[in-house]
C-alpha cells in the first residue's frame, strides 16, 4: 500500500488551522496518483441472521454475488454488532460504542447525551473522516441515526445520499397518501418512488448512480450502500419469490438443523460446536396446520426472495465496478447491522392487508419462527446480546490484497471499521473537528486480519454491549451476558459453547467478578445509564410516538 | 324385547290395533354445534333449501333452548328430563355422582323405550354421546336403550375411523380428548362394528344413508316409525366434501363482522328477530377481520368455506330423508323436528390439542383437523350473545323448525319459548304414548317439559309453564322465567339479569335495578338445583378431567399484538 506519502501530507497539513489544514490534505490527495488511494464500499443489510447467505449456510438462497466475494476474499467467524438498528449504524459510522456517539438506545431522545437519538459532534462519521481524507462519499440506504433534517447524511459528511431516514420502509408505494409512512429523500429532497417500484433496486440505481458521477473525478469513493432488506415487512418482486416456490416445506426445524450442518461443512462454525437449544416460543413446525405452514413457508419464501434481490443488486453494484475499471483496487465489506428478528407476538394484524404476503399490500414479519433458522445455529435474536442478537457474517473482499477463500475467527466489531478504512484510506482521524474535540476511537484495524497477519482482532480491551438493560462482555473465550428484566449473571465459554447453551457462571465466580467490573467501568466510561432508571423515559416515548410506525 | 314386562306388552299390542294411519312418523333432526344463524330461515347465507322448505312450510320458534353443550343436550332431549336428573349432569365424564354418572340412568327413560311402547319402531342414526362403560360393560347405547335400528356414530373425521387409535395410541388414556376417550370402533350397527373404509365416505353422508334404509326398511312393516337423526355435522373437524367446499369459494373474504351484519339483517327481514332487536356486543376476544392481514384472512375464510359446506351437506341429506318420505308416500303423515345441541363452539382445536393433529392437507381435507372457533361462531350465533359451553343466549339457543304437512300451518313464526325437555311430551302426545309409571321394574323421573303440539298447532304462541327453565353446566347457571333470565358464569357467581324480552343481546344487566326478581329467581334456582341433584362445580371441578379444562383455554384466542 502506497499510502505513506499520502499520510505524511496529511499530518503535515495538521500544523495550520485543522479546517484548512484538511482541505490542503485533500487538494494534495486529488492530485495524487488515482489508483493510489482504495475504494471502499461497506454494504450494510439489515435484520439477517448469521446464516442467511450462502457463504454462511443458507444453501437454498441464492446468492452468488456474495459467494463470489467470500469465495475471493476473507470471512469472519465471529463479528459482531450491537444487537439493534440504531446503536449499530451509530457505531458503525463512527467507530464509536453507541452510547458514546449519542445513540445509547434508540433514535429517540430519552432526554440524555448518550440517549439523544443522533449522532453527536463529538463523532466524526466515516462520511466526514474520509470526505476530508479526499474521498467522495455516497450512501444509498437506510440512516436511522439522526430523524431531524441538520442530523441527515448530507449535513454529517455525504457528498450524496439517496434513502430514508428512519429505521423500517415499505419496498413499494411508499410515501403513499394518508399513511404515515417514511418518505424517501435524495440529497435533502423528497424523492418519488413510482408504483411497481422496489426500493431494493432503487437504492442500488442510486448507488450506481452516484458512482457513474463520482468516476467523473479524480477521486477514490467510499460508498455505503445500506440496504434495508432484508427487515420487514416482508416483500419481494414476484419474480424473486417464484423462485423460492415450494424451498421451504420442510420447514423451519429441519431447515435450522441443515443450516447448522451447513455452516460446519463451509468451515463458518467450528465442528466441535453445537447447535443452540430449541426455542420452546416457536412452535415445531409439526405442529402447524397444514395450512399454517403454508402461510408460513410463503413467508419464509419472500423473505428469502428479499435475500436474493440483495445479492442480484450487489451484483450490478460489482458489474458497474468493472465497468469503471476499479474492481482491482476496492475494498467491498458486507455484515448486517445484528440478528434476524425475534419474536411471537400474534401479529396478526398488519398495516397494510391488500395483498398476500410480499406484495405491496402486504406488511408481515417473519418471526422466530423463521429467524431462529436464520440466526442458525446461535442463540436469541435481534435485541438481545446472545450470539444470535449481535452475531452477523462479515465478508471483506480486496482483490489481490485479501487472500481469496479465508475464513478466520477475527472476533471483530463494529467499531473496528472505521479504523480499518482510515488506516487504508490514509486518512488521519482528527482530535478536533469544526472546533469540537473528537471522541477517540476505540476500535483496532481490522487490517492485520484481513491480511492475513492475524486470526483475530489483537485488543487490550474486550468488546462490550449494552441495549435496553442487557448487558455482555467478551474477553477471549468468555463472554458474560446479563439480560433484562431478569438481570442474572450469564457465563458462556465461547470457544467450546457459542451456541451459549451452558451458563457456567456458578462455575466460575472470579470470571463473572472481573468482566463485571470492566463492564462497570466502561458503562461508566461511555456514560450508560442503568436501564432500570432509563426505562420510564423509554416507555414515555414509545408511547408518544405510537402513532408513528417508523421508529423501528 | 323379550324382556319387556307384561302389562307394557299389553298397552304396545293395544296401540299396535289403535287405527294404523292415525300414528304419525316422527322424526328428530338434531344438528351439532350449529349456531342460531346458520340456517337460510334463520338468516344464513349457507344454501340449505331443504330445512328452508321444512321452515315454510311448517313452523319457526324465535326461542328454543338446548343445555349448552353436547351430552347434556343430548340426555334431556332423549329423556324429558333436566340433564342431571338423567345422570348427565356435566358431560360423557363421569365424575362420580349419580347425576354426573355420564351416562343415562335406568330412571330416565328414552324416546326409544316409550316409543316403543306405543307401538313404535324405533331408528336411531348418528351420534349419541349419552353412553357409559360400567365394571367393563358398555351400557346406554341406542341399542340397548330402546332403539330397534341403530348407526352409532361419534365425533371425530369425517372420512376415516383412525383419530382415535392411530393419532392418540402413545397418549394415557386420560390426555385423548373427549370424545375420542370412549370410542373404540367409532361405528356400530345395531350395537355391532360397522367397519368403514377410510377415504371412502363421509360421515354425514354414511348418517344419511342409514336413515333412508331404516325409513326404507321399517315402512314396509305395519308400524309407524320414530327416527333420531342426529347428525354429528357441522361439529368440528372441519371435513367437507370437495364439491360442497367448491360452492362456498371466496364467500367469506367479506369477514364475520360484515357476516354477522348481513345475517342479522336477513333476520329481521324474515321476521326472525323484531326490528329492533338489541344486537349482543362483540366478544372482545373475537379478532378485528378489517385488521387482519391478507393472508390471515385467506386462512380465516376458507375454515368458514368448509363449515358452510358441511351444513350444506347436512341439508342434502335432509332433502334425501325427505325424498325417501315421498318416495314411500307417508310424507303427509310424518311430523319433523329440527333443532341443534347447542351453539356455535368458541373452543381452538388445535390449541386443545397444542397443536395439529393432522397437517398433510388443507383445510376440509382428511389432512386437516380445525375447528372455526369464537372468530366465525360469533358470526353463527348472530344475534346472541357467546358460545356454546355458556348459558348466554348463544349457547343455548337453537333454529327450532317443526313441519307436519296439514298439521302445522306452513310459514308460521312464533315465540315458542320451548326447550329439549319439551320434546319427549310432544311426540307422547302425538304418539299417543303413554309414560309409564313403572319401566322393568324401575320407577321412572317424571317428565319435567310441556307438549309443544298447542304451539304447534298454532293455539298458543308460546308454551304455558308454570315453572322457570333452568341451566347448569360446569358451573354456569341460569333460569329463565317470563321476560326475566338470571345467570351467572363460573367462576363468578353473581348474578346478572337481562330482561330477554328486550334484550335478547343480554347487552345490559339489570340485576343491580331488580334486587327482588334477583332474589325471587336465584331461589328457584336453588331449589330446582336441589331436585335435580345439581352439585355446586366449585366442589365437583377438581374432579374435571384435564382435558376438559384445556378445552376452555383453548377458547381464549391469542392477544394480538399491536407492534408493526
Amino acid at each position: 500500500m502506497k499510502l505513506n506519502n499520502i499520510r505524511n501530507y496529511f499530518t503535515a497539513g495538521k500544523t495550520g488551522l485543522l479546517t484548512t489544514g484538511l482541505v490542503v490534505a485533500a487538494n494534495t490527495q486529488a492530485a495524487a496518483p488515482k489508483e493510489s488511494k482504495p475504494n471502499i464500499i461497506m454494504i450494510m443489510v439489515d435484520d439477517l441472521g448469521f446464516s442467511d447467505v450462502g457463504p454462511y449456510g443458507a444453501s437454498e438462497i441464492q446468492t452468488p454475488n456474495i459467494d463470489k466475494l467470500a469465495k475471493e476474499g476473507i470471512r469472519f467467524r465471529q463479528f459482531y454488532n450491537n444487537s439493534i438498528s440504531a446503536p449499530t449504524r451509530s457505531s458503525l459510522i463512527t467507530g464509536q460504542y453507541q452510547h458514546k456517539a449519542g445513540v445509547g438506545y434508540f433514535n429517540v431522545n430519552l432526554g440524555l447525551p448518550a440517549y439523544q437519538g443522533f449522532l453527536n459532534k463529538e463523532s466524526l462519521t466515516f462520511g466526514e473522516v474520509l470526505h476530508e481524507a479526499g474521498y467522495t462519499t455516497l450512501l444509498s440506504g437506510k440512516w436511522h441515526v439522526g430523524d431531524d433534517k441538520d442530523q441527515w447524511p448530507n449535513q454529517r459528511g455525504f457528498d450524496q445520499f439517496f434513502g430514508f431516514i428512519g429505521g423500517a420502509s415499505n419496498y413499494y408505494n411508499i410515501g403513499e397518501k394518508g399513511r404515515n409512512e417514511v418518505a424517501l429523500i435524495k440529497n435533502n429532497k423528497p424523492y418519488q418512488l413510482d408504483q411497481g417500484k422496489y426500493l431494493t433496486q432503487e437504492i442500488a440505481n442510486n448507488a450506481i448512480e452516484f458512482l457513474d458521477e463520482q468516476n467523473k473525478e479524480q477521486k477514490p469513493f467510499f460508498l455505503y450502500l445500506a440496504f434495508n432488506a432484508p427487515h420487514w415487512p416482508l416483500q419481494a418482486l414476484p419474480q424473486d419469490i417464484e423462485k423460492y416456490k415450494g424451498k421451504y416445506t420442510i420447514g423451519w426445524d429441519s431447515l435450522r438443523q441443515i443450516r447448522f450442518e451447513n455452516a460446519k461443512k463451509l468451515g463458518v462454525v467450528s465442528p466441535d460446536q453445537k447447535l443452540t437449544r430449541h426455542d420452546d416460543a416457536v412452535k415445531p413446525w409439526n405442529k402447524l396446520t397444514y395450512d399454517e405452514q403454508q402461510l408460513w413457508q410463503r413467508r419464509q419464501e419472500v423473505y428469502a426472495a428479499m435475500i436474493d434481490r440483495v445479492d442480484q443488486e450487489i451484483g450490478r453494484v460489482l458489474a458497474k465496478l468493472k465497468e469503471l475499471k476499479k474492481d482491482d483496487n476496492t475494498l467491498i465489506v458486507f455484515i448486517s447491522d445484528n440478528g434476524a428478528q425475534g419474536g411471537n407476538g400474534t401479529s396478526i394484524y398488519t398495516q397494510r392487508n391488500t395483498g398476500p404476503v410480499g406484495s405491496a399490500g402486504s406488511y408481515e414479519t417473519q418471526n422466530s419462527n423463521w429467524s431462529q433458522t436464520g440466526n442458525s445455529p446461535l442463540r436469541n435474536y435481534k435485541a438481545t446480546p446472545y450470539e444470535g442478537g449481535i452475531s452477523a457474517p462479515f465478508i471483506a473482499w480486496y482483490p489481490g490484497k485479501i487472500k481469496a477463500g479465508t475464513i478466520t475467527d477475527g472476533i471483530g466489531h463494529l467499531i473496528d471499521l472505521a479504523p480499518t478504512f482510515y488506516e487504508l484510506a490514509g486518512a488521519k482521524y482528527p482530535t478536533a473537528y469544526h472546533g469540537v474535540k473528537t471522541n477517540a476511537l476505540p476500535g483496532k484495524s481490522l487490517l492485520p486480519v484481513l491480511t492475513g497477519k492475524n486470526d483475530i482482532v489483537q485488543r487490550a480491551e474486550p468488546l462490550f454491549w449494552e441495549r435496553g438493560g442487557n448487558k455482555a462482555v467478551r474477553e477471549g473465550k468468555w463472554k458474560y451476558v446479563s439480560v433484562f428484566p431478569e438481570n442474572k449473571d450469564e457465563l458462556y465459554d465461547i470457544e467450546s459453547d457459542r451456541a451459549e447453551n451452558n451458563n457456567v457462571a456458578d462455575k466460575y465466580p472470579e470470571i463473572v467478578a472481573g468482566l463485571k467490573a470492566k463492564y462497570a467501568d466502561w458503562a461508566k466510561k461511555n456514560d450508560v445509564v442503568d436501564y432500570n432508571k432509563l426505562r420510564p423515559k423509554v416507555v414515555n416515548q414509545l408511547n408518544s410516538q405510537s402513532q408513528k410506525r417508523d421508529i423501528f | 324385547m323379550k324382556n319387556i314386562i307384561l302389562p307394557l306388552a299389553l298397552a304396545t299390542s293395544a296401540t299396535v290395533f289403535a287405527a294404523k294411519p292415525s300414528k304419525p312418523n316422527i322424526i328428530l333432526i338434531l344438528a351439532d354445534d350449529l349456531g342460531y344463524s346458520d340456517l337460510g330461515s334463520y338468516g344464513s347465507e349457507i344454501q340449505t333449501p331443504n330445512l328452508d322448505k321444512l321452515a315454510s312450510e311448517g313452523t319457526r320458534f324465535k326461542e328454543f333452548y338446548n343445555n349448552s353443550i353436547s351430552a347434556p343436550t343430548r340426555a334431556s332431549l332423549l329423556t324429558g328430563q333436566y340433564q342431571h336428573k338423567a345422570g348427565v349432569g356435566y358431560f360423557s365424564d363421569n365424575l362420580g355422582l349419580p347425576a354426573y354418572q355420564g351416562y343415562l340412568n335406568q330412571e330416565s327413560l328414552t324416546l326409544g323405550e316409550v316409543l316403543q311402547t306405543a307401538g313404535y319402531k324405533t331408528l336411531s342414526s348418528g351420534k349419541w354421546h349419552v353412553s357409559g362403560v360400567v365394571d367393563g360393560k358398555e351400557v346406554s347405547n341406542p341399542w340397548q336403550r330402546g332403539f330397534d335400528r341403530s348407526l352409532y356414530a361419534n365425533n371425530g373425521s369425517y372420512f376415516d375411523q383412525g383419530d382415535y387409535v392411530a393419532e392418540n395410541k402413545d397418549k394415557k388414556d386420560a390426555d385423548v380428548i373427549e370424545p375420542f376417550r370412549s370410542r373404540k370402533i367409532p361405528y356400530r350397527l345395531d350395537g355391532k362394528p360397522y367397519p368403514l373404509e377410510a377415504g371412502s365416505y363421509y360421515q354425514t353422508d354414511v348418517i344419511t344413508d342409514k336413515a333412508v334404509e331404516f325409513i326404507g326398511e321399517e315402512s314396509k312393516q305395519d308400524k309407524p316409525f320414530f327416527l333420531y337423526l342426529a347428525y354429528t355435522a357441522p361439529h368440528w373437524p372441519l371435513h367437507a366434501r370437495p364439491e360442497d367446499i367448491a360452492k362456498y369459494k371466496g364467500k367469506y373474504n367479506i369477514g364475520w363482522d360484515e357476516l354477522r351484519k348481513q345475517r342479522f339483517e336477513r333476520q329481521k327481514q324474515l321476521g326472525i328477530i323484531d326490528a329492533d332487536f338489541n344486537i349482543s356486543q362483540k366478544n372482545e376476544d373475537v379478532y378485528n377481520w378489517s385488521k387482519l392481514s391478507f393472508d390471515q384472512k385467506q386462512l380465516w375464510a376458507s375454515k368458514m368455506e368448509v363449515y358452510a359446506a358441511m351444513v350444506d351437506r347436512l341439508d342434502q341429506g335432509v332433502g334425501r330423508v325427505l325424498e325417501q318420505l315421498r318416495k314411500l308416500k307417508i310424507d303427509d303423515n310424518t311430523l319433523i323436528v329440527f333443532i341443534s345441541d347447542n351453539g356455535a363452539p368458541a373452543e381452538d382445536l388445535v390449541k386443545w390439542h397444542d397443536g395439529a393433529i393432522r397437517n398433510s392437507g388443507p383445510v376440509g381435507t382428511i389432512g386437516s383437523y380445525e375447528s372455526q372457533s369464537k372468530n366465525w361462531s360469533y358470526a353463527s350465533n348472530t344475534p346472541f350473545r357467546d358460545f356454546k359451553d355458556y348459558v348466554y343466549e348463544g349457547g343455548i339457543s337453537s333454529p327450532f323448525i317443526a313441519w307436519y304437512p296439514g298439521k302445522i300451518k306452513a310459514g308460521t313464526i312464533t315465540k315458542g319459548t320451548g326447550h329439549i325437555i319439551d320434546i319427549a311430551p310432544t311426540f307422547y302426545e302425538l304418539a299417543g304414548a303413554k309414560y309409564p309409571k313403572k319401566y322393568k321394574d324401575i320407577i321412572p323421573n317424571e317428565l319435567v317439559g310441556k307438549s309443544l303440539l298447542p304451539v304447534l298447532l298454532g293455539k298458543q304462541t308460546e308454551v304455558q309453564r308454570t315453572e322457570p327453565l333452568f341451566w347448569e353446566r360446569a358451573g354456569n347457571r341460569a333460569v329463565r322465567l317470563g321476560k326475566w333470565k338470571l345467570e351467572t358464569h363460573y367462576p363468578s357467581y353473581a348474578w346478572e339479569l337481562y330482561d330477554v324480552e328486550t334484550d335478547r343481546g343480554e347487552t345490559k344487566n339489570v340485576a343491580a335495578q331488580n334486587h327482588d326478581i334477583v332474589s325471587q329467581l336465584s331461589q328457584k334456582y336453588f331449589e330446582w338445583a336441589q331436585k335435580t341433584g345439581v352439585v355446586d362445580f366449585g366442589e365437583l371441578e377438581s374432579k374435571e378431567p384435564i382435558t376438559m379444562k384445556k378445552f376452555r383455554e383453548s377458547k381464549l384466542q391469542d392477544v394480538v399484538r399491536g407492534g408493526f
